[in-house]
């Protein structure tokens, strides 16, 4: 693959992996321990760990972290198992709909899904997981259905024939097949679980896990130097959890549905029915939602949205506000994904561990990170704060770790042998790059385009945490319509929510349609 | 290839360089360009800085960001070097907090019309810039259908007829919980933690936000909790945006009970290190004239400091007069907002 006696090659890797290292540790890393150093002494490192509430937080965490975990995994295997088995028109649409929740900023998914549920049940434990698992699902279902879709089935009919029953040949032959996939899977679900915030603000009524507390201690409790400690063990743990847990050739995020058509079967049909429709059903109550006002019909909202008429305190520039929300997803895109393929380049030719350290936003509290980021960049000339480009290169760190994990494993996929040939051939290794790794790795290089698109018109924490001028992103938009009383409001609020519902699924299904250029390997 | 990822890469930093610089140049050409430090949810009229500018050379940016209680955690945590020159919107259940941190550089406004008994709020620090007051609101027409009369007062919501009716925000992570809980205090500073454990014990709903309170607990938006803490301001905000329209002289659908209304002030002050202090008191200045002022009920949902600003018609045909608020002293508040937190956690928790 390299001869490594030359220097340059020696220093290919590193200088791939640069750029992203640099963003993780310049926007992440740094700020977060120079809130710690300028907040933290021995009081707080020690006493923060007794204040009321914290051991509450600690085992919720774990709790919600372990149960939520578990039931997305296993629930997430039916759809991954259909998906993965037989093909159905629109098979692909169906993908990109599954995922749609997952980018989805939590005042919209909460509260879509918080109308749904019964009025009976209890704030707790019970609607967090729930909540949870209809995120993350997509994780389960993107991560493990590439996957099974390329176990031979002759293999279990083999071990069918040879007298093992439908279980055993499931524990024997698929499972442990299925095993990397599987581990993946449940280290992002756990991952997203276990920082989790919005929906246990809304959902987990006195319960709250580290990141809500971390919250609570910074901006309620004036304990910064609590907050901070906090965060910086939080990030600690996530780091620890990010080496002993992910593997670099293990699977997450990819397009499914690249392998031989299986025959159609009912039972899958079927699954695939149920989990689009329960997917579905909060986000098509958001849209009836934002056409129903006192029990008629009305396009109030829509004709507030679309300039149609105005209103004082409601005046929303969709006009404006559309496509900077899709410029910065597009500066966030232009950021993530060349980065994320650079340092999966970097991970497949050497032996670095960058890839797994890109994880680590994932684990990172939004709050430290905000507040970290204003007093390290405070400066001239590094003096950022109010800079309109934060939004999309933090946008761009959040969708980092998911570019990371749909392109890597294609490319780590690559036999090494078709590198060495083109070298052997006389091949430049920027044009082994160009002519064997690009066409095999197109079709993650699009998903991850998408996912980062998606992920960026989406989000909202970090977003709303950065003092901003001018550059109010559709889901600010929507959370501040949603902050004021009356039909109107909530109408044209529900409405931005509809538009972004759309804007999103678009991203994500036109980038997901196949060219099956994807056949060898 | 490594060539062509770094070149696209410093490509991109450049542009957003460059676009970053024009964006601040263009402006300060003309003069000095002030930065508001404000609350996300602050959506001035548009346009409405056009004529300072015009009149005073100074050019206005608004930077924003969060609710008032992460604005202000930022302001105190870069007190002395700034995010901006003026500071928007911190409230006087947090205006304690702030002086505390040394955010400000005082400044009271001497505008005429400002009204005295705000200015007396302001720790001769900042000055008062609008107002506005929590309480508990109803569903007319559904406490109607059950029969019920309105509430009267804090004691009235711990009686039976109003078990499982009302919904608050938690006093723990809203501002209106917060301000909620501080009424009820200053209503009965004695017994306020019997009405809690009384409230708690009628069945009351604590949900995280106000936005859960009412858009999917309060039975006006479909839940089955006619009562709601919300804002005085609520009642004027559903005739101006009900949808179908209310018929021309309709009374509001919803009303407010003004024995439970606390008042919230939000104040505008200098930013400690800003360095246009001058030009920071000019714009204090024109922000509590009757100009400003008098946009700030149909675009921020609040009122005015200013006395001598007139109220737009649909305001104050539908707003109760609150005739005696409950109103707290920011140094009261300061010194025990965190201890009342956690009793208040502990009762209703």
């Amino acid at each position: 693959m390299k001869s490594s006696a030359e220097p340059l090659a020696r220093l290919r890797g590193p200088l791939l992996a640069a750029p992203g290292f640099l963003l993780v540790l310049a926007s992440i890393v740094i700020p977060v321990i120079a809130l710690g150093l300028r907040t933290i002494d021995s009081d707080a490192l020690f006493g923060v760990w007794s204040r009321p509430g914290i051991g509450d937080a600690l085992s919720f965490t774990l709790l919600e972290t372990a149960l939520s975990t578990v039931v997305t995994v296993l629930l997430g295997l039916a759809p991954a198992w259909a998906l993965s088995h037989h093909s159905m028109p629109g098979h692909r649409s169906a993908l990109a709909v599954t995922t749609v929740p997952f980018m989805m900023p939590t005042v919209v998914v909460g509260a879509a899904f918080l109308g749904l549920l019964p009025d009976s049940i209890e704030r707790g434990l019970t609607p967090v997981v729930i909540a949870h698992v209809y995120v993350n699902v997509a994780v389960v279902i993107r991560t493990i259905a590439p996957v099974w879709a390329t176990i031979d089935p002759l293999l279990s009919a083999a071990a069918r024939s040879l007298g093992a029953g439908r279980v055993r040949t499931f524990t024997t032959i698929t499972l442990p097949l299925l095993r990397p996939a599987l581990t993946s899977a449940t280290a992002i679900v756990g991952f997203m679980c276990a920082t989790s915030y919005g929906v246990v603000r809304m959902l987990g009524g006195n319960h709250a896990t580290i990141e809500v507390e971390v919250y609570r201690r910074a901006i309620l409790f004036d304990d910064l130097p609590g907050a901070a400690t906090l965060a910086i063990t939080q990030l600690i743990v996530a780091a620890v959890c990010l080496f002993s847990w992910l593997r670099k050739d293990r699977v997450v995020f990819t397009d499914s549905s690249h392998r031989s058509r299986r025959r159609d079967r009912p039972l899958a049909r079927l699954v695939t029915a149920i989990t689009i429709a329960l997917t579905a059903l909060p986000l098509i109550s958001l849209v009836v939602s934002s056409l129903r006002s006192r029990g008629r019909w009305t396009l109030g909202g829509w004709r507030l949205l679309f300039g149609g008429s105005n209103m004082p305190g409601l005046q929303v520039d969709l006009a404006h506000v559309l496509p900077r929300s899709l410029l910065f997803a597009l500066v966030a895109t232009a950021i993530a994904v060349p980065i994320g393929v650079a340092t999966s380049t970097a991970a497949v030719m050497g032996r670095t561990v960058v890839d797994r350290i890109l994880l680590i936003p994932l684990g990172a509290s939004a709050v430290a990170v905000g507040l970290g980021i204003l007093i390290t960049y405070d400066t001239a000339p590094f003096d950022f704060r109010g800079a309109w480009w934060l939004v999309p290169v933090v946008h761009a760190v959040v969708a980092l770790p998911f570019v990371i994990r749909v392109v890597q494993p294609v490319q780590a996929r690559i036999p090494g042998r078709l590198r060495s040939v083109a070298a052997t051939l006389g091949a430049s290794p920027a044009r082994v790059w160009a002519t064997i790794d690009v066409p095999l790795i197109a079709r993650a290089i699009r998903t991850a385009i998408g996912l980062s698109i998606a992920i960026s018109l989406g989000e909202f924490g970090a977003t709303s945490f950065l003092s901003r001028s001018d550059t109010d992103t559709l889901p600010i938009i929507i959370e501040r319509l949603l902050g004021r009383s009356g039909d109107l409001a909530r109408l044209t609020g529900q409405g931005a929510a509809v538009v972004l519902l759309f804007v999103t699924t678009f991203a994500l299904i036109s980038t997901s349609r196949s060219d099956r250029t994807w056949g060898s390997s | 290839m490594r060539s062509r990822i770094a070149a696209l890469s410093i490509a991109g930093l450049s542009v957003a360089t460059s676009l970053a610089c024009s964006g601040g140049s263009d402006t300060e050409t003309d003069g000095v360009t002030l930065t508001i430090v404000a609350y996300e949810s602050f959506t001035p009229l548009e346009g409405i800085f056009d004529d300072f500018t015009n009149d005073t050379g100074i050019a206005v940016r608004v930077i924003a960001a969060g609710d008032t209680g992460e604005m202000l955690a930022k302001a105190a945590l870069t007190a002395g070097n700034p995010e901006g020159d003026v500071m928007w919107g911190v409230d006087n259940t947090l205006l304690g907090r702030a002086i505390e941190a040394d955010v400000f550089d005082p400044y009271v406004s001497r505008v005429d019309g400002l009204s005295s008994e705000l200015v007396a709020t302001a720790a001769d620090t900042v000055t008062p810039v609008d107002y506005g007051d929590v309480c508990v609101n109803y569903d007319i027409e559904r406490l109607e259908t059950l029969g019920i009369e309105p509430p009267n007062s804090f004691a009235d919501l711990t009686e039976p007829e109003y078990r499982g009716l009302l919904v608050t925000p938690s006093a723990l992570t809203s501002s209106t919980g917060l301000a909620f809980l501080l009424g009820s205090i200053v209503a009965d500073p004695e017994n306020w933690r019997d009405t809690w454990r009384d409230l708690r014990d009628n069945d009351l709903l604590v949900v995280d936000g106000w936005y859960e309170a009412y858009y999917t607990a309060f039975s006006r938006y479909g839940g089955d909790r006619p009562l709601v803490v919300s804002y005085a301001s609520s009642p004027p905000a559903e005739v101006l945006y009900a949808d179908p329209p209310l018929p021309e002289g309709a009374p509001a659908p919803t009303a407010v009970v003004t024995a439970t209304c606390f008042r919230q002030i939000e104040y505008v002050g200098v930013l400690r290190g800003s360095r246009h202090v001058t030009e920071a008191r000019t714009l204090i200045d024109f922000l509590v004239s009757t100009t400003f002022q008098e946009t700030m009920p149909e675009s921020l949902f609040v009122f005015p400091a200013n006395e001598r600003a007139a109220l737009p018609r649909t305001f104050a045909a539908h707003v109760q007069p609150v005739t005696s608020p409950l109103v707290m002293d920011p140094d009261t508040i300061a010194s025990s907002r965190d201890g009342w937190l956690e009793e208040w956690d502990e009762i209703v928790g």
